[in-house]
């Protein structure tokens, strides 16, 4: 038999289902394998063992007489420190808010409690989700950064903390993660997943995400948190993939072009219809629109709090605010109004393509873990506010993942997750990291 | 007033310095922003 750990998340929610899976025995396996890695991947602020257990032993209560919560019935998952979770701390990755405890969880909480999650813990966060690192370390190599901003949602679901964990992407902070650590990751369009008592970044970018170790479990995770159904279309293969090279070629590493390539190749021999796409020439000033748009509210944000605690902040948070700071309004206007044509332009990418494919990363996850590595791959998307999702397909010579980047539709969450399955049955990525 | 002297005012000229980099490419990021023409179309 598999180790509970090994469970994926669909796998653990039938195993409980089905009565062959205690909630109380897969809690504390989960426990048994932070005991044996945590030290040293650091994924984790805050578990609350008790609670923990006590959820999971109503859970199994209730399983035995034959009641469900609902999908995710005994199922644990990490949550990034910055959604609100009642009774236990929630810290934002800083000093100012070590001690906060939210008399309310989040929304998306909330969602995840009602399908019959538990919440196992509270995972490590860059500090406000921007790019000043925490602690963590990637499970893959400890000398290497796992990835930011959700940096332990990501590393705990790659070192089989936890089966799922939820996370926030405002540029990078989801699919880079996801990247680096070798799991799956779905960031669905804003709207989608509610962004009530999370800690904001900047509110127009930030979104609500998902890691995982297999697209259907993202599937899972994302029907459940979602505000109103995910609507479903027939399935209509051959999917059609729209390669795009031009800026993301230029930002990635001669490795990372080669297996983006040689992952096309094959989708093409399995029976994808792959083509070249090419970036409209709005494309051009994405950089700006976001930088623009990604520091006057994120100065906006902390304008209080930075007034009062200045010292708190990390050297990259704080240089963000500043230069947030000097941004005059009809700038950022400029910005809010050319991210509009921006998405218009892009949206027509899709026309003869199901979804885009791009690396989701430079390359592999940088050595050290002074820096959370690059999100340039991952902004552009953010931006549109189209889906994407991130899949490991590869390893690099240094035997870390490598992964690839889906962006879908506007709203076609669906569509993305139906080709996304097809890729990931094609790639059949079962490395794991060997802590 | 450009950026850096803006800078200078809000934080003082020992920040500001600090931030000459930042600053520079921020006003090359506001300065490819202004090169677009928007039209009424165009709703933030």
């Amino acid at each position: 038999m598999m180790n509970p750990e090994d469970f994926s998340l669909t796998e653990a929610a039938s195993a409980i289902r089905a009565g062959t899976l205690s909630p109380v025995e897969y809690v504390e396996a989960l426990f048994g394998v932070m005991e044996r890695v945590e030290s040293r991947v650091q994924a984790w602020v805050t578990i609350d063992r008790g609670g923990v257990l006590s959820e999971a032993s109503k859970c199994e209560a209730e399983a035995r007489s034959g009641e469900f919560r609902g999908p995710l019935h005994g199922v644990p998952v990490g949550i990034k420190d910055i959604f609100y979770t009642k009774g236990l701390r929630t810290t934002m990755g800083s000093a100012i808010f070590k001690d906060f405890v939210p008399n309310c969880d989040a929304r998306a909480v909330t969602k995840l409690k009602e399908a019959g999650a538990i919440v196992l813990g509270k995972t490590v966060t860059t500090v406000f989700a921007n790019l000043d690192p925490g602690p963590t370390r990637n499970p893959w190599n400890i000398e290497h950064t796992p990835g930011g901003s959700s940096s332990g949602s990501a590393a705990a679901v790659a070192a089989r903390m936890c089966p799922a964990a939820i996370g926030t992407q405002t540029v990078g902070s989801v699919g880079r993660p996801a990247a680096f650590c070798g799991v799956a990751s779905l960031v669905p369009s804003q709207q989608r997943i509610s962004l009530e008592h999370v800690f904001p970044l900047a509110w127009s970018l930030d979104h609500a995400g998902t890691f995982a170790r297999s697209v259907a479990d993202l599937e899972v995770m994302l029907d459940a948190m979602a505000e109103s159904p995910v609507e479903r279309y027939p399935a209509r293969a051959p999917f059609r993939i729209g390669v795009v090279r031009d800026f993301f070629y230029e930002n990635a590493t001669v490795e990372a072009r080669s297996l983006n390539d040689r992952l096309a190749g094959d989708l093409a021999a399995a029976g994808f219809h792959v083509e070249e796409a090419r970036l409209p020439e709005i494309f051009e000033v994405q950089q700006p629109i976001l930088g623009t748009i990604l520091r006057t509210e994120t100065a906006s944000i902390h304008e209080r709090l930075f007034a009062e605690h200045a010292a708190t902040y990390g050297p990259k948070l704080r240089t963000l605010i500043e230069t947030g700071m000097l941004i005059d309004a009809s700038d950022y206007v400029r910005a809010r109004r050319l991210r509009r044509r921006y998405q218009r332009e892009m949206a027509k990418l899709f026309q003869p393509f199901d979804v885009l494919m791009t690396p989701p990363a430079r390359g592999a996850a940088p050595a050290g873990i002074g820096s959370t590595g690059d999100p340039v791959m991952n902004g552009p998307w953010t931006l549109t506010d189209f889906p994407t999702v991130t899949l490991p397909h590869a390893l690099s010579a240094d035997g870390l993942p490598i992964a690839v980047q889906l962006t879908g539709a506007p709203l076609q969450e669906r569509l993305l997750l139906e080709v996304a399955k097809a890729i990931e049955a094609v790639v059949s990525f079962t490395a794991r990291p060997n802590l | 007033m450009n950026l850096q002297e803006i800078a200078e005012e809000k934080f003082g000229k020992d920040r500001a310095e600090e931030l000459r980099f930042e600053i520079e490419q921020l006003a090359a990021e506001i300065e490819k922003l202004r090169s677009v023409p928007l039209d009424i179309d165009d709703e933030p």
